[in-house]
């Protein structure tokens, strides 16, 4: 901490300026503190400490007096020879900044201003300065008369007479609240960037080691059928591992850098469809109670990595509940631009899933640093589950906020972008009119097999409904009631897979033919498969396809 | 034999994934680098191809490329140490795993593509 000069510097410092009636130190660049510096440099012409022929606080006929009640900069005068060095003098400004009238200033200590929060070692920084007869400058909590708290870049320096004896205490005064707010989450943005950074390349390597280890124990467990304890002892093994991956996983996810695949999603079918399963994860303590707002439009997120974000924020909600408690996830539209204004957000339509406990709450400190990487307040914690939930908010566009007070409870807020509508699944599957024809709806991952395999029934005769998925092939037959036969592929990653297609489809279409295909038969035996169904092995040929299909629509002639 | 190409810069990996897929029934050729990886197809054609993204001197991405102006069906799968979230799945037709991968699924997968290219070569033929 660096503060001005004291009394027996100051007899040494040779650039005194001077005219008739005062006199100053100039500051040179010397900084009176670490304090926030209204001039953007460390300011060489300022007085530090000045020296006046006339103590007198009574002329107040002149040009300085009047630029001093003109300046928008607070200013006062304190005068050290009366008891508790009260303020002598206070301008117009710092009225305006502390929002107290004349009559409430004058006569008191500057300590009024102090507060609650007031950092106790600021306050001792400038009782220092004062004893030292120092210029000082802090950024203090101070609050205004109607106990709004604000930042204070303060600057205090001596005034003396021609001998040195000390007149006055000079102090200027201004709100930072603004920019100590913003430097704070400026700072903060640019700590977590580089926390990302930094995982994400940790991550990356520790993704290598954990293939050789399970890739190897994979392996070895195809060698180990007949030990059953070796068996054992690599499936834990292997189990470890998996934990590991996971791990790397959120630290990705809070690096902002995990692989997303985000769908077109309403939230509302999401928490329903999962709610079971985290009515089982929260335990019976827990009330889990849906405040689900009808209408809800989509969004577009990665429907896995939102689940998982969920729990994330329903066990904290949890765990700040030791005895139990009621947890409510709800969720809302926000249209206004106003309020995404105050979100901080672009003006749009947003979607808000918000989970709200009763818990003990957190203190501003944790609330603010929650979403740290490996800031955590239990035992144990890893401290990556909100990370994860901010890494995977922000990835998608959307916002996080967490509420808390303490001893109240918590509400965490998700907000995400509204996915506009868009026109009924793909268009250009409209059949042609040929009236007896009958229709295939073809389900394939695939881009490349779908599209010769379309070509290929429509040049057999067929129409053809295609799509690379089974939830547009869903849709499709909602809108499409006639289809005579469904084929579809089995193994369609990142979606619905055939076999449950199927099911669904035949929930619809009872006696529906359907045949499936698949490149890989040993999945078959993995899912249990009900051995009536009809698969046809690839890579198929042409007519292989034409003749299953035909003698699936018309079963009596049934040549296989 | 189907043949296949496997390229990662760590060999290790390589080892692993050549092993496992020799016990799965396939013909495997190593690759440690993009380049190698070129000049091993040149010799001796592939029939699908399991690489590393992120490479010295070539990555996974333009390898697959390269290999593409030669076969443009040419099945391909990378297998990363980091995420990538470009669409390489439907814009690329390049299928995508996380490290670490389970390695009967990889050896899924490719099957599965190999018989899709297949099955989309009977049908155009
Ligand atoms: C001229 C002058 C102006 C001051 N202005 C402020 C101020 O704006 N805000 C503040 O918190 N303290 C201000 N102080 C400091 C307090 O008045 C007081 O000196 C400080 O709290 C340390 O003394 P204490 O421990 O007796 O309270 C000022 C002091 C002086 C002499
Ligand atoms: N609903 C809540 N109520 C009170 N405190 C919370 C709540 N959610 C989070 N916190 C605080 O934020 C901290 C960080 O949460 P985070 O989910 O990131 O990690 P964690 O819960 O501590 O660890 P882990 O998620 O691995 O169990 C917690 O330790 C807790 O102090
Ligand atoms: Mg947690």
């Amino acid at each position: 901490m660096v503060l001005g000069k004291n009394d027996s510097e100051r007899e040494q410092a040779i650039t005194i300026e001077s005219d008739e009636q005062s006199a100053g130190v100039p500051a040179s660049g010397e900084l009176e503190g670490n304090a926030y510096n209204p001039l953007g440099n460390a300011g060489i012409n300022h007085w530090q400490a000045s020296y006046v022929t006339h103590a007198s606080l009574d002329e107040r006929n002149n040009i300085f007096f009047a630029a001093v009640q003109m300046t928008r900069m607070p200013m006062v005068v304190c005068d050290p020879n009366q008891p508790d060095t009260p303020i002598v003098f206070a301008n117009k400004a710092f009225l305006d900044l502390t929002q107290y009238t004349e009559e409430e200033t004058l006569g008191r200590n500057c300590r009024f201003l102090q507060g609650e929060q007031t950092d106790q070692n600021t306050i001792a920084e400038i009782r220092t300065a004062l004893k030292e007869n120092r210029a000082v400058a802090v950024d203090i909590l101070n609050y205004k008369a109607d106990g709004t708290p604000f930042w204070n870049a303060l600057f205090m320096g001596p005034v003396s007479d021609q001998n040195g004896k000390l007149l006055y205490w000079f102090a200027s005064q201004m709100d930072i609240t603004e920019r100590r707010l913003t430097e704070n989450s400026f700072r903060q943005a640019q700590k977590m960037e580089a926390i990302g950074q930094l995982t994400a390349g940790l991550a990356h390597d520790f993704n290598n080691l954990l293939q050789i280890i399970t890739g190897n124990l994979e392996l070895a467990g195809q060698y180990a059928h007949a030990h059953p304890t070796l068996s054992q002892a690599i499936a834990n093994a292997q189990q470890a591992a998996e934990r590991g991956g996971k791990l790397t996983q959120q630290l990705l996810a809070f690096a902002r850098k995990q692989r997303l695949e985000p769908k077109r999603i309403n939230l509302n079918s999401l928490i329903v469809d999962f709610s079971e399963m985290l009515v089982r994860t929260l335990g019976e303590s827990v009330d889990l109670r849906l405040d689900l707002k009808p209408g809800l439009p989509s969004c577009t997120l990665d429907p896995t990595h939102m689940e998982m974000a969920l729990l994330n924020v329903l066990i904290n909600a949890r765990d700040a509940m030791p005895g139990g408690g009621k947890v409510t996830v709800a969720t809302a539209l926000m249209n206004d631009s106003e309020r995404s204004g105050v979100h901080q957000l672009p003006p749009g339509a947003y979607v808000v899933i918000c989970i709200i406990d009763e818990g003990v709450g957190m203190t501003p400190e944790v609330a603010r640093r929650a979403t740290e990487p490996f800031f955590t307040t239990k035992m144990p914690g890893t401290g990556l589950g909100l990370a994860m939930v901010h890494g995977f908010v922000q990835q998608s566009n959307g916002r996080l906020e967490i509420d808390s007070h303490l001893d109240k409870g918590t509400a965490v807020r998700m907000i995400f972008p509204v996915t506009l509508e868009r026109a009924g699944a793909s268009l250009h599957n409209v059949p042609t009119s040929k009236p007896d024809a009958q229709t295939i709806l073809l389900v394939e991952d695939s881009d490349d097999v779908r599209q010769v395999t379309e070509k290929y029934l429509r040049s057999q005769g067929y129409i053809v409904l295609s799509t690379h998925s089974g939830e547009e092939a869903l849709q499709l037959l909602d809108q499409h009631k006639k289809v005579d036969l469904l084929f579809t592929d089995i193994i369609m990653p990142g979606g619905m897979n055939g076999l449950v297609l199927a099911d669904r489809v035949k929930q619809r279409i009872p006696d529906i033919p359907v045949l499936l295909a698949t490149g890989y038969t040993e999945e078959l035996a993995n899912q249990n498969v009900n051995t009536s169904l009809c698969i046809l092995n690839k890579p198929y040929r042409g007519h292989e396809l034409t003749e299953r299909i035909n003698a699936l629509l018309k079963p009596d002639k049934a040549s296989f | 034999m189907q043949h296949i190409l496997v390229v990662d810069d760590d060999t290790q990996i390589a080892a692993l994934f050549e092993s496992f897929l020799e016990a799965s029934g396939y013909r495997v050729t190593v690759a440690h680098d993009g380049f190698a990886a070129l000049q091993a197809d040149a010799e001796n054609a592939v029939d699908a191809i399991v690489t590393d993204l992120s490479m010295p001197g070539m990555n996974g991405r333009e390898l697959i490329d390269r290999l593409r102006e030669r076969r443009s069906d040419l099945p391909a799968i990378i297998v990363s140490g980091f995420p990538c979230n470009d669409d390489l799945d439907s814009v690329n037709k390049i299928v995508v795993f996380m490290k670490p991968v389970r390695l009967a699924q990889l050896v899924q997968r490719l099957q599965d593509l190999l018989a899709d290219t297949q099955t989309a070569q009977n049908l155009t033929a």
